[in-house]
């Protein structure tokens, strides 16, 4: 009984770390949503399809707490600081409508007291990317807020996948953990030797958007035909992701020019629905890098 | 990469479930280090029951010029011997498909009025191979109803966007159907702008409900969901080595091959110059 409660913990640990290394999931817990936070779109029929720039992004704080270690680079340093000044400013004068981060829509209320308070001179931006990047766009463009985009009911549910690869599938549990372990492994790598711009384009390439994605459907077909425990999981990531994009979507109408981030984890899956959406139209980041 | 993929391969080839190799070609030593090939051909259903939301006139595909033309396709498919033949049934009927397969090989049976048996015998037979293998799912459905419904009640507009654009596109394909040749509407379902137009179906009701119950979302990804489980079903034969060809209605193909796309362990192999 022990072992199998070590091991379901092992696994619940690990899945954990899993989500937070390549989703950088942020729960936080108050409530309220307000939508009052973006410039008034235009409205009228003429008005052009909505321009949609999915930015992903590392996570700029990673309190080091996966499995494999990913020491991100210190976007402090007078040289980054001077790097994302000059970033956000490029992208705000191309007067973004919407600036939309990867945070729970229940702590918008505790988003905008902080961006008034960012806008005010009273609040000293932290270490992550909604306000490093996000508050610093949305306050160049004279935008009233920010808007958090983030799903907090769809998680990736890969409990039952993990658990059945362990017990009949431990060749595949292996490939899976090296490349996991191997990803871990080159990010890390890239954070300590290359630039911080640098870092930007690669997580905006196609390329790694097609590494992030390979990870799910690489176990896609564990148990196919029986109990589907690996296709049922890819599926889960991708339903949190339709929600997600449906949160873009609702912001993304006509006239609009709405600027996403988000762990590239999600932009990478985000971006092939955009490719699919006749209505909007992909307005790409990697010219601004 | 190419050191994971080969050690990937190699893993790969030691698990191939044994189930499924009775369909299959004998795989020859060196094709072992090789990923799969999968081929995705699109189509329209040939016997059209009216089924699909987008209802249309379908071309007669029992005409002696429409006969030789699919005689040919597939004698061409034929010839690149591939190593399996999927196609769009479920897996409960795998059975009566391997009595009727068999029974086209002894010609004791006519072809019946469906791609199935219509490309998807004729490949197989052709290529030498003992079957074909249904690799549709039936648990997992489209929850478009439910949708639908919530559009009537809470989203008038947006239905009548969405009645008015199913309309136009079945009166496209009917169109097509009545003025082009059958190799002409084949590659009309393999056309890549053609593929985004058919997820656009979802993606266009994916925002009803946001922020709510996500009503177009859930709807979006319960097709995807059953598109995951037809991929995986493909997946368990695409091993290394294999040469798979998977039939399916273009609605299903245009998604399989974005998760082809980004499938590290298989190559994609285009049908598009066959057609």
């Amino acid at each position: 009984m022990m072992i199998i409660k070590n091991n379901r913990e092992k696994i619940r640990v690990k899945m954990r770390k899993f989500i937070k290394f390549f989703s950088g999931i942020i729960i936080l817990s108050s409530c309220s949503a307000s939508w009052a936070a973006e410039k008034e779109a235009l409205t009228s029929p003429e008005a052009p399809p909505a321009q949609v720039m999915l930015f992903g992004t590392f996570h700029f704080a990673n309190p080091g707490r996966d499995t494999v270690k990913l020491n991100v680079i210190d976007v402090l340093t007078p040289e980054n600081q001077a790097y994302l000044e000059q970033l956000t400013e490029k992208l705000a004068s191309e007067s973004p409508t919407h600036v939309m981060l990867e945070c729970d829509p229940r702590i918008q209320d505790k988003i905008d007291i902080k961006f008034q308070a960012y806008l005010n001179g009273e609040h000293q931006l932290e270490v992550n990317e909604h306000q490093q990047l996000g508050f610093r766009i949305a306050a160049k463009a004279k935008l009233n807020g920010v808007i958090c985009y983030d799903e907090n009911q769809v998680h990736w549910d890969g409990a039952k996948l993990m658990s059945y690869m362990s017990t009949n599938a431990p060749e595949r549990k292996k490939i899976f953990d090296a490349e996991i372990a191997d990803f871990g492994n080159l990010a890390s790598k890239q954070h300590k030797t290359l630039p911080l711009r640098q870092l930007l384009q690669i997580d905006n390439s196609v390329e790694r958007d097609k590494k992030n994605m390979n990870l799910y459907l690489m176990v896609n077909d564990i148990d196919s035909g029986e109990g589907f425990s690996g296709a049922d999981a890819s599926v889960s990531w991708w339903h949190r992701n339709f929600r997600m994009y449906a949160n873009i979507q609702a912001k993304a109408q006509p006239g609009t020019k709405v600027i996403a981030i988000a762990g590239s984890g999600h932009t990478a899956l985000m971006k092939t629905l955009l490719a699919t959406d006749l209505q909007r139209e992909a307005w790409d980041i990697k010219s601004y890098l | 990469m190419r050191t994971f993929t080969a050690i990937l391969a190699g893993t790969l080839a030691l698990t191939i479930n044994s189930k499924s190799f009775a369909h299959a070609n004998p795989i020859s030593p060196e094709q072992k280090i090789s990923p799969a090939q999968v081929m995705l051909f699109g189509v329209f259903h040939f016997n059209n029951p009216g089924l699909d939301s987008v209802k249309s006139e379908v071309i007669n595909v029992l005409t002696p010029e429409n006969q030789h033309y699919l005689e040919e396709l597939t004698s061409k498919l034929a010839n690149e011997t591939p190593t399996h033949v999927l196609i769009e049934c479920p897996p409960q009927r795998q059975k009566m498909m391997d009595r009727k397969f068999n029974a086209y090989k002894n010609g004791n049976h006519e072809l019946s009025l469906n791609e199935n048996q219509q490309l998807g015998f004729r490949i197989a037979a052709k290529a030498e191979l003992k079957g074909v293998i249904c690799y549709d799912e039936r648990n997992v459905h489209w929850r478009g109803a439910e949708l639908r419904d919530y559009m009537e009640k809470n989203t008038p507009k947006r239905k009548k966007i969405h009645d008015e654009l199913i309309k136009k596109l079945s009166n496209d394909s009917s169109q097509r159907h009545t003025t082009l040749s059958l190799s002409q509407v084949l590659q009309f379902h393999n056309d890549s702008a053609e593929d985004k137009e058919n997820m656009n179906l979802y993606i266009m009701e994916n925002d009803i409900g946001a922020g709510q119950d996500f009503i177009g979302a859930d709807a979006a990804a319960s097709w995807w969901h059953r598109n995951f489980r037809m991929y995986a079903n493909i997946q368990a034969q695409a091993q290394p080595g294999t040469k798979i060809i998977a039939i399916g209605g273009s609605g299903h193909t245009a998604i399989l091959k974005t998760l082809l796309e980004v499938d590290k362990s298989r190559r994609s192999w285009e049908v598009n110059e066959y057609l």
